[in-house]
């Protein structure tokens, strides 16, 4: 029986749901408070509660319950650290004669300069932006995966790049 | 400046959704170069490592497995009909009835579970439940029906004026709209008034008779009421009761102005012959009375 099988009380089930949302899940957490082992007990928590829960949640509906369990749980934890994300060193150049020893040094100033701008974002907007740019979220996907309209995660995306670009700038 | 144009003009620059003119515009604009270069450093990050096999052990640990149990799909369309289905077969059990009817100027003759026949007279109705009858002997009767009731307990009679409660015996129920007339042709019978709340006990050969919430005894020598033999006797009824009788056995409506009117009949009309029957009623109390060509409508000219 079809639905038998898309029941995730069943382990099967069960685990491909972890597959397919448990990293962009801890991800998001992280985006949102900066500390990877804060992002990972709450992933574990929202999946115990998923199982604990797996006879109300229909397979369809396991991601968005996953996604608003781990954001009610985080709203309760007030621990909050800076988002501080690590970027390789030298970037691959297209172009070798740019890499002037000044040129390398701009490009460094830039990074950390973009670094804390990303740190400096609201919440609501890092989460969004990261999500798009590391994970390569659709807005479609985000928008099913936070419960809100296409065009919210879009101004979210704007609103962002807006904020960078007026963070750097006034470094 | 170009960013201002709405307000996910540069979330659809990102996703690369723009119009070529669209593009060609915000590349002359002066933020073009600096958009793109954070979008270019934004490719420099590296997501966060991520251990899927660790913290899936991690959550498998924490999973509470022994109470789940298997998951079993309610079916609640088979569960309500199945409910539905019992409570009928209970209701069906306790309260199904067995009914006998008879149309105007028809006669039934019945037996009943217990071995005591009826016989119901025109425009009557006997109902008495279909089981667990033998414990309860109730039956309850709108219209007029002579009964021989095998000897047992607890046997009676429901009608609209009373209970009669019987022990082995004949006896014939009259429960019309206006007239109730109780004769007891053989043992012993006991009649409960409902509108009067007063008791009364008939042996062989009694006739009991409510009219105007008041009993009245008379005596018989017959052996059986005589609708049982196609005929009905009156002995010192009032008038419209024997109207009412005559509309019953023919399915005629007499139109008449009587209301009030005290006049007694004693006599008796034929069932088959309406003509006859007519003539027997109304010429000995001299009335007039005029058949429709239908002959389904009397009109009495009092005199």
């Amino acid at each position: 029986m079809e639905r038998t099988d898309r029941s995730v009380c069943n382990q099967k089930v069960y685990n491909q749901v972890f597959d397919l949302n448990s990293e962009t899940l801890r991800n998001y957490l992280y985006y949102q408070c900066g500390d990877l082992q804060q992002a990972e007990d709450l992933v574990q928590e929202a999946f115990i509660k998923l199982w604990n829960n797996c006879k109300k949640v229909i397979f369809e509906k396991a991601r968005g319950f996953l996604f608003a369990v781990a954001k009610n749980a985080f709203y309760n934890q007030v621990a909050h650290k800076k988002v501080v994300l690590e970027y390789a060193k030298s970037r691959p150049q297209k172009n070798l004669d740019n890499e002037t020893p000044e040129y390398k040094m701009e490009e460094e100033e830039f990074m950390s300069q973009l670094q804390a701008a990303v740190a400096a974002l609201p919440d609501g907007q890092r989460e969004v932006f990261l999500l798009n740019r590391l994970d390569k979220k659709t807005y479609k996907e985000m928008a099913e995966m936070l419960g809100v309209s296409q065009t919210a995660i879009e101004k979210r995306m704007q609103k962002a790049l807006q904020k960078l670009r007026k963070t750097i700038k006034n470094i | 400046m170009f960013e201002d144009k709405d307000e996910t003009i540069l979330a659809r620059w990102l996703a690369g959704e723009l119009t070529s003119e669209e593009l060609a515009e915000f590349e002359q604009s002066e933020e073009f170069r600096e958009y793109q270069q954070i979008a270019r450093g934004m490719e420099s990050f590296k997501k966060p490592a991520f251990h899927k096999e660790q913290l899936r052990d991690k959550v498998q640990g924490k999973l509470d497995h022994g109470s789940k149990g298997k998951v079993r799909y309610l079916k609640p369309l088979l569960y309500v009909s199945s409910v539905a289905a019992s409570l009928l077969l209970v209701l069906g059990i306790f309260f199904d009835e067995v009914s006998y009817t008879t149309a105007t100027g028809q006669q039934l003759s019945a037996v009943l579970p217990d071995g005591s026949q009826v016989q119901l007279n025109a425009q009557s109705v006997l109902t008495h439940k279909r089981f667990f009858w033998n414990s309860n002997k109730k039956v309850s009767l709108k219209g007029e029906a002579f009964f021989s009731i095998e000897k047992g307990d607890g046997f009676s009679v429901q009608t609209t004026s009373g209970t009669v409660s019987v022990l082995g015996t004949r006896f014939n129920i009259r429960a019309r709209k206006s007239t109730f007339e109780l004769v007891c042709y053989e043992g012993k019978v006991q009649f409960d008034a409902v509108s009067i709340q007063e008791k009364a006990i008939l042996i062989e050969g009694d006739v009991l008779r409510l009219e105007a919430d008041q009993l009245e005894r008379e005596r018989t020598d017959s052996e059986k009421p005589s609708w049982t033999g196609g005929k009905s006797t009156f002995n010192n009824s009032l008038l419209i009761h024997v109207i009412e009788e005559l509309e019953i056995q023919y399915g005629i409506k007499i139109q008449h102005s009587l209301g009030g009117n005290t006049d007694h009949f004693t006599g008796s009309f034929v069932h088959d012959e309406l003509e006859i029957a007519l003539k027997s009623v109304f010429v000995p109390m001299g009335i007039d009375y005029v058949l429709a060509p239908d002959k389904k409508t009397v009109v009495l000219k009092l005199p």
